[in-house]
């Protein structure tokens, strides 16, 4: 059994201007200690997705629709809130890409720490405080006696998102839900964490899924890779594959307009056209408008994510 | 790959300081001492990681932030000793395009009031019929249609609205742009449009680019040569196919092997740099870089490496610049 | 090249969802149409006296009664949302006009401008508004104009304060260096961007403290320094009411009312005018 099932997951946002189908059928699976990658640009639904899996869609504006999400077995969108409020940090933990927006900047990073820790583990106050300083050794955090001693806006941008690591990691989650951890980070510090996240992967056995829309990032990290577009899943395949195969047309898009540090092109290729409003989205299949591969049927009907090769699933008319 | 460096420069800088006061009482160092040339219709990347000053310096270049010392000479002309109507004559050759486009156009202004606004400044359309065609062609040349003349920025996505402000920058043609992280807040398919965009039009204009960026990938397309800086110096400036084939300075080794490659196949051996870097308030002495350099001596914490050649081009900073051909296995 | 991504809320989708406020806009419109329209629509002339009808309360012919002269107080009421609308409109936009200058130019040239501006403005301030509204409506002698001078002065380094601190928001955006950049000097720039762009929070602030200046014009006029009688204001009706407020309230009784809906109602304004400005609410 997966770790964690989602099956035709939709999240719609009632806004007064109509309804965005934010997450439109999404359908993945995480297996225990293995890592996914969650990989698409602005407003294709990703991060509304990690939000759903623990059940922190703003509820407002946005609702789970449908579908289903199964952690471990249990049913995450019928849970009650005790058991959903065990859940949260404890079973599934996640991390943002904005570390200072995920501390309290009045409380020190060993409090903050230590409180999550009491919170799930029922510790005591000194053997939650042990824990939080050995956390952030684990994170790699020199001095952690004294950083545990420090308050947020002390630290460097690096040393913060170590913290949020540790802070995640503290309570042994079975899954960590990493949200863009390292694009606000500069490029050699993004190594150091990306370097930490595989270490402590292979440590703790916890499963990530890991959100970007940064290409390298996900090949350095993941095995298997979800694209997603407008809401829905257009790609599922493991992270060579991916690379060395794509299927859909926005993956082999996307691949490809990415610039390659190794040598330089005569001119970067590019998919045409940008992403649709939520409000005028296309009917049939949503990329069809910046397509080269478009047919009749891609504009009538939307297709189905089938598999299209080597554990490879694809949702595109042209694979049939 | 380099522009005519025989030609006397369209920019020449030298010496560029910028000191910013403390509540403290002292100062803060952004840029320490920076010098450069940039030849007509050239690009030049400024690459460093946040803090080293990459922003600062292309701003002063503008003066958009005065220069505590140095000279910046264009076309031959020292700009920091224009006076005020001087000044503003020579910002129809220099312009900019930031990073974020959702707060570099007038909320409140029509598209073709934004894009105008040089013209209207420099008085170089007589007419509003002429203003007009003026705009609509700038549109055009940046992949946009006439009829979003009368809209507002909020209408438009990030990718228009960075093609807008690129139209802005080239309305009263300027010879000079700098553009700060012009495609870092862009989707990655909206990024290569305008990076495919900003090299037609220097291949159509002779533009010249200092381009502000801290992604690799799109300086080693765009750039034809790359400036790296570090903690406020440049630590390493060469031709741009040099610079990523066999970089002499370490930082520059280290930030190049730390670039995450879209290929899972590839496993870059990666320099992974210890510790944090350091805020320009609180810098190390002698070399910057020296304590997180791999290959530090003592001679680094002393001695400031000058910024020297080191043969075919390339200037670096280090007492021990060698080259390291990044390996791929 | 592609279509557009997103429309301006409009006023009907907002007041759509939110009823109250909604109201609160309705009603401010209409009490400055009834204050406005107020000499035709009058049922009895607010000066005629008559001592036979004095006191009375509410009744079909006196909607509200009849005070000490036997003045009919609806119309004295309605007559008197004139004078009190008219200055609780008039002082803000005064004050709007001088300090919002003053505020822009220090918030966008900070260094020694500020320094002075805002010392001058702050020092205006330390002084209670009714205190001060008090002292120059004194000093200037009873009338509608000096009713607004008064509470103008009170109210300016408020505007002051408000579009220094947006203009040191905008500052900051990268649109104004843009526009430095295209070569525009400082005053043209505050002008043509620093000004639309801190509009909306000076128009929610005008709302409130128009609210503010109707109670600071009662205030006054309580005190006598408003208009002066026979004429009504909501102010000197509480104040000929008080001394009877026993055996005659429907005087004060009523001209208070009028206050508290009024106040009410441009609170409400201000509120949906600063929800309705707001760029991150979700329409």
């Amino acid at each position: 059994m997966s770790l964690l099932a989602v099956e035709d997951l939709r999240v719609h946002l009632f806004t007064r201007r109509g309804v965005v189908r934010g997450v439109d059928g999404v359908t993945f699976s995480v297996e225990t200690g293995k890592s996914l990658g969650i990989v698409g640009e602005s407003g294709c639904g990703k991060t509304m997705t990690a939000l759903a899996l623990m059940r922190l869609i703003p509820a407002p504006p946005a609702r789970i629709v449908g579908g289903s999400i199964r952690f471990d077995g249990l049913d995450v969108v019928a849970m009650d809130a005790a058991r959903l409020r065990a859940l949260r940090g404890g079973d599934i933990a996640m991390i943002y890409q904005d570390p200072m927006t995920s501390l309290n900047p009045v409380f020190t990073v060993g409090e903050q720490i230590a409180e999550a820790v009491r919170l799930h583990r029922r510790d005591s106050r000194s053997a939650a405080w042990l824990r939080a300083t050995e956390m952030l050794r684990v994170v790699g955090i020199p001095d952690p006696h004294r950083i545990a001693g420090a308050y947020p806006h002390q630290l460097s941008g690096g040393m913060r998102q170590r913290v949020v690591i540790g802070m995640a990691l503290a309570c042994d989650p079975k899954l960590l839900i990493a949200d863009e951890p390292t694009t606000a980070l500069d490029v050699t510090i993004q190594a150091q964490i990306l370097d930490l996240l595989r270490r402590l992967q292979g440590e703790f056995g916890t499963a990530i899924i890991l959100i970007t829309h940064d290409l390298g990032v996900i090949a350095d990290l993941v095995d298997d890779v979800v694209v997603m577009y407008a809401g829905k899943v257009v790609e599922h395949a493991p992270v060579r594959r991916l690379f060395a195969d794509p299927q859909h047309p926005y993956t082999r898009g996307l691949l490809r307009s990415v610039p390659s540090l190794q040598t330089r092109e005569h001119r970067l290729r590019t998919i045409e056209g940008t992403v649709p409003s939520p409000f005028a989205m296309p009917t049939g299949c949503s990329f069809n408008p910046r397509c080269a591969l478009v047919r009749d049927i891609c504009r009538e009907q939307e297709p189905k994510l089938l598999p299209a090769g080597d554990a490879t699933r694809a949702a595109c008319w042209a694979l049939i | 790959m380099s522009a005519g460096t025989s030609r006397a420069p369209l920019l020449s800088v030298r010496g560029l300081v910028k000191k910013f006061p403390t509540s403290g009482g002292g100062a803060v160092k952004a840029v320490d001492g920076v010098s450069f040339d940039l030849a007509a219709g050239e690009t030049l990347a400024l690459v460093g990681e946040s803090g080293c000053g990459k922003s600062t310096t292309g701003r002063m270049l503008l003066r958009l932030t005065e220069p505590t010392t140095g000279t910046i000479h264009f076309d031959g002309i020292d700009l920091l000793g224009l006076g005020r109507r001087a000044l503003r004559q020579r910002r129809r050759e220099l312009q900019i395009v930031f990073q974020d486009p959702y707060s570099s156009l007038s909320p409140r202004l029509r598209v073709e009031d934004i894009i105008a606004e040089p013209l209207d400044v420099h008085g170089l359309c007589r007419t509003q019929a002429a203003r007009r065609d003026r705009v609509v062609e700038l549109l055009r040349l940046v992949g946009l249609d006439a009829m979003h003349l009368r809209r507002h920025p909020f209408e438009f996505s990030g990718g228009q609205r960075q093609r807008i402000a690129i139209a802005r920058a080239l309305a009263p043609g300027p010879r000079l742009i700098v553009a700060d992280e012009p495609v870092s807040a862009l989707d990655v398919s909206i990024q290569s449009q305008v990076v495919n965009l900003m090299q037609d039009l220097q291949a159509r204009f002779g533009v010249a680019y200092v381009f502000i960026s801290h992604d690799l990938a799109v300086v080693r397309h765009i750039a034809h040569r790359v400036a790296v800086m570090y903690l406020g110096r440049l630590v390493e400036v060469c031709d741009t196919d040099a610079l990523f084939d066999a970089p002499h300075h370490p930082y520059s080794q280290a930030l190049l092997s730390a670039a995450p490659v879209p290929d899972p196949e590839r496993r870059v051996c990666r320099i992974v740099l210890q510790g944090d870097v350091p805020s320009p308030a609180n810098v190390p002495g002698g070399c910057h870089f020296h304590p997180r350099c791999p290959i530090a001596q003592p001679v680094c914490r002393e001695t400031v490496p000058p910024l020297r050649e080191v043969g075919h081009g390339r200037s670096a900073a280090c007492h021990f610049a060698a080259p390291l051909p990044i390996s791929i296995s | 090249m592609s279509d557009l991504v997103n429309r301006r809320p409009t006023l009907r989708l907002y007041l759509a969802g939110n009823k109250l406020t909604a109201a609160g806009m309705i009603l401010s419109v209409l009490l400055v149409g009834l204050a406005a329209l107020s000499p035709l629509i009058v049922p009895h002339d607010p000066l005629d006296q008559s001592f036979l009808s004095a006191g009375q309360g509410p009744s079909g012919e006196y909607w509200f009664g009849t005070d000490a002269f036997g003045r009919d107080v609806f119309s004295r009421v309605l007559v008197g949302s004139r004078i009190s609308l008219s200055i609780g409109i008039c002082a803000p936009l005064l004050a709007a006009a001088t300090g919002v200058w003053v505020g822009m130019v220090a918030g966008y040239f900070g260094g020694w401008i500020d320094r002075v501006l805002s010392r001058s403005s702050d020092l205006l301030m330390s002084f209670p508004s009714l205190l001060l509204g008090v002292m120059i409506a004194a000093a200037l002698g009873p009338s509608f104009q000096n009713a607004v001078v008064a509470i103008a002065i009170a109210l300016f380094p408020r505007f002051v304060r408000l579009a220094r601190s947006a203009t040191q928001v905008v500052r900051r955006e990268p649109f104004i260096d843009a526009s430095i950049a295209a070569g525009r000097g400082p005053l043209t720039i505050i002008l043509r961007h620093v000004l639309p762009n801190i509009g909306g929070p000076l128009v929610v602030a005008l709302s409130l403290w128009i609210a503010t200046a109707i109670r600071l014009e009662a205030a006054l006029s309580f005190l006598g320094l408003g208009a002066q009688p026979p004429t009504p204001s909501w102010g000197n009706m509480i104040r000929d009411g008080m001394s009877d407020l026993v055996g005659d309230p429907w005087p004060a009784a009523f001209a208070g009312a009028a206050i508290t809906l009024a106040v009410l109602a441009f609170n409400m304004v201000g509120d949906a005018l600063r929800d309705m400005l707001d760029p991150e609410l979700d329409v």
